[in-house]
C-alpha cells in the first residue's frame, strides 16, 4: 500500500493526497462546506463507496491478530470475544472510507480496535442477551490439531491474558499496545496520551502485571 | 518467569486464519446493522420534525376555522414549532458531536462523555423545555375549546374539564418521569464509567 501525502507543493499550495482507492482526497485545512459534506455522508449512508473493500482486506491479511489480542484482552467470554471480535471487523469496515492514509495502517486499527472494546464492555450485559449460547465459538476455535507444545504455549498465553484481563481497562489497553512492540509515540497516538504521560501509565501498568505474572508464575512452580 | 518471557510468550502467538470467508456476511452485517440503522436515524429525525410541523398545522388550521376568538391558537403553534426547532436543532449538534472514526482512545471518550453530558443536560431539563410548553399548549387548547363551548356542552362541566387536565397532567408527569428513570439507570451511570476510564489514562500516579 503506497504511502500517501499531502505534503505542500509549488508556491507553498497543499496538494491533495493522491489515494488509489478512493481518489483525492482534501487536507484537512480545505474542509469541503457543511451542505458538501451532508451530500457526501447521505451518498455513504445509501451507497458507501466499494473501493474500501479492497483495503479492508489488506487491513485483515496484514493485522488480523491485532483484532484477535483486543478481543481476547477484553471479552468476558468465547461468545462475546466472537461477537467483539465481528464487531471490530465491522467498525474497520465502516471507517475505512475515512482512511487517509495519514497514519499508519496498524496505528488506525489500533485506534478502531480499542474503541471499540472501550465501548463495548459498557454494553455487553445488554449484548449477551441476545448471544445465542455457543454462537460462532466453532468458527473462533478452529486451528486443527494442537501438538503438546502448541497446547504448553496456548496454556501460559491463556494465563498471560488472564492476568490483562484482570487489570483495570485503561492499564489493559497500554499494556496490550506495549506487548505488541509500539514505540512511545506510537501508544500516545493511539491513547491521545503525551510521550511523557505514556512512559509513567506504562511503568504503572507493567508493575501491575508483573505483579499478576508472578502469581501465576508461583503457582506454575 | 520474568515480564520478557511473557513478552516472549506474547510474540509467539500464531495469527489468525484468514478472514476471507467473512467478508460476504460483515457485507450482510454492514447492510442489515450499519445502513439500515443510519437511514433509520434519518427517518427518525425527519419524521421528529414533520410531527411538530403537522401538529402545529393542525392547531393553526383550527384557531383558523374558530376565526378571531381561536387566536390563542396561535400560542399554541408558536409552542409547538419551538419544541420542534428545538428538538431539530439538538440532533444537529449530535451529529457535529460523532467523532472521526480513526480518534485516539482519549478523544473517543472525550466525545462519548460530551454527547452523555449533553443528554444529560437535555434529560435534567426536559420539564422546561418540553413537558411545559407542550402542557401549556394543551391547557391553551382545553380552555379556548371550553370557552367557546356551548353551556350544555360537557366541555362546560366544571368536573369533566378538571379530571381531563389532570388526566393530561398524569400523562405529562409519566412522560418526565421515563425520562428521568433513563436518566438515572442509562446515562448516569455510563457517565461515571467514562470518568473512570478516563480518569485512569490520565493518572499518573504509581500507587
Amino acid at each position: 500500500m503506497p504511502i500517501l501525502s499531502g505534503a505542500p507543493g509549488p508556491g507553498g499550495r497543499v496538494a491533495p493526497i493522491q489515494n488509489p482507492l478512493f481518489g483525492n482526497i482534501q487536507p484537512a485545512a480545505c474542509k469541503k462546506p457543511v451542505r458538501k459534506r451532508v451530500a457526501r455522508h447521505l451518498i455513504q449512508v445509501m451507497r458507501p463507496d466499494p473501493g474500501h473493500e479492497l483495503l479492508f482486506k489488506e487491513w485483515m491479511a496484514e493485522h488480523r491478530s491485532i483484532l484477535r489480542k483486543i478481543a481476547r484482552s477484553f471479552a468476558r467470554s468465547e461468545a462475546d470475544l466472537a461477537d467483539m471480535e465481528q464487531e471490530m471487523m465491522l467498525q474497520l469496515w465502516s471507517s475505512a472510507s475515512s482512511f487517509s492514509g495519514r497514519a499508519k495502517a496498524s496505528t488506525w486499527i489500533y485506534k478502531v480496535s480499542l474503541n471499540t472494546a472501550l465501548m463495548w464492555r459498557r454494553s455487553s450485559g445488554r449484548r449477551e442477551e441476545r448471544i445465542e449460547p455457543g454462537a460462532s465459538v466453532s468458527r473462533v476455535a478452529e486451528g486443527g490439531p494442537t501438538p503438546a507444545d502448541k497446547a504448553a504455549h496456548e496454556e501460559l498465553l491463556e494465563r498471560l491474558y488472564g492476568a490483562i484481563r484482570s487489570m483495570p481497562e485503561s492499564d489493559r489497553a497500554l499494556v496490550l499496545l506495549m506487548l505488541d512492540g509500539l514505540s512511545y509515540r506510537e501508544i500516545g497516538e493511539i491513547t491521545g496520551l503525551t510521550e511523557n504521560h505514556v512512559g509513567v501509565a506504562l511503568n504503572r501498568a507493567r508493575a501491575k502485571l508483573a505483579e499478576r505474572l508472578k502469581g501465576v508464575t508461583d503457582e506454575l512452580k | 518467569m520474568n515480564l520478557n518471557d511473557w513478552e516472549f510468550i506474547w510474540r509467539r502467538q500464531e495469527p489468525p486464519e484468514g478472514v476471507d470467508a467473512d467478508i460476504e456476511r460483515l457485507r450482510e452485517s454492514f447492510d442489515v446493522s450499519h445502513r439500515r440503522l443510519e437511514r433509520a436515524l434519518l427517518v427518525r429525525d425527519v419524521s421528529e420534525s414533520l410531527a411538530g410541523v403537522f401538529a402545529a398545522a393542525v392547531m393553526g388550521a383550527f384557531g383558523w376555522h374558530m376565526g378571531r376568538s381561536g387566536w390563542p391558537f396561535i400560542l399554541v403553534v408558536a409552542l409547538i414549532l419551538g419544541v420542534s426547532a428545538f428538538f431539530v436543532r439538538e440532533r444537529i449538534r449530535t451529529r457535529r458531536i460523532k467523532p472521526d472514526p480513526g480518534a485516539s482512545v482519549l478523544e473517543k471518550v472525550d466525545s462519548d462523555l460530551q454527547l452523555l453530558r449533553r443528554s444529560r443536560k437535555l434529560l435534567a431539563t426536559i420539564a422546561v423545555w418540553y413537558i411545559a410548553p407542550l402542557f401549556l399548549s394543551e391547557l391553551i387548547v382545553v380552555v379556548t375549546i371550553a370557552s367557546h363551548a356551548k353551556p350544555w356542552d360537557l366541555q362546560r362541566d366544571p368536573v369533566f374539564m378538571g379530571v381531563f387536565i389532570l388526566f393530561l397532567a398524569a400523562v405529562n408527569a409519566w412522560a418526565w418521569d421515563l425520562n428521568r428513570r433513563a436518566l438515572r439507570k442509562r446515562i448516569e451511570p455510563r457517565i461515571a464509567e467514562l470518568e473512570k476510564l478516563r480518569g485512569d489514562l490520565l493518572s499518573t500516579s504509581v500507587e
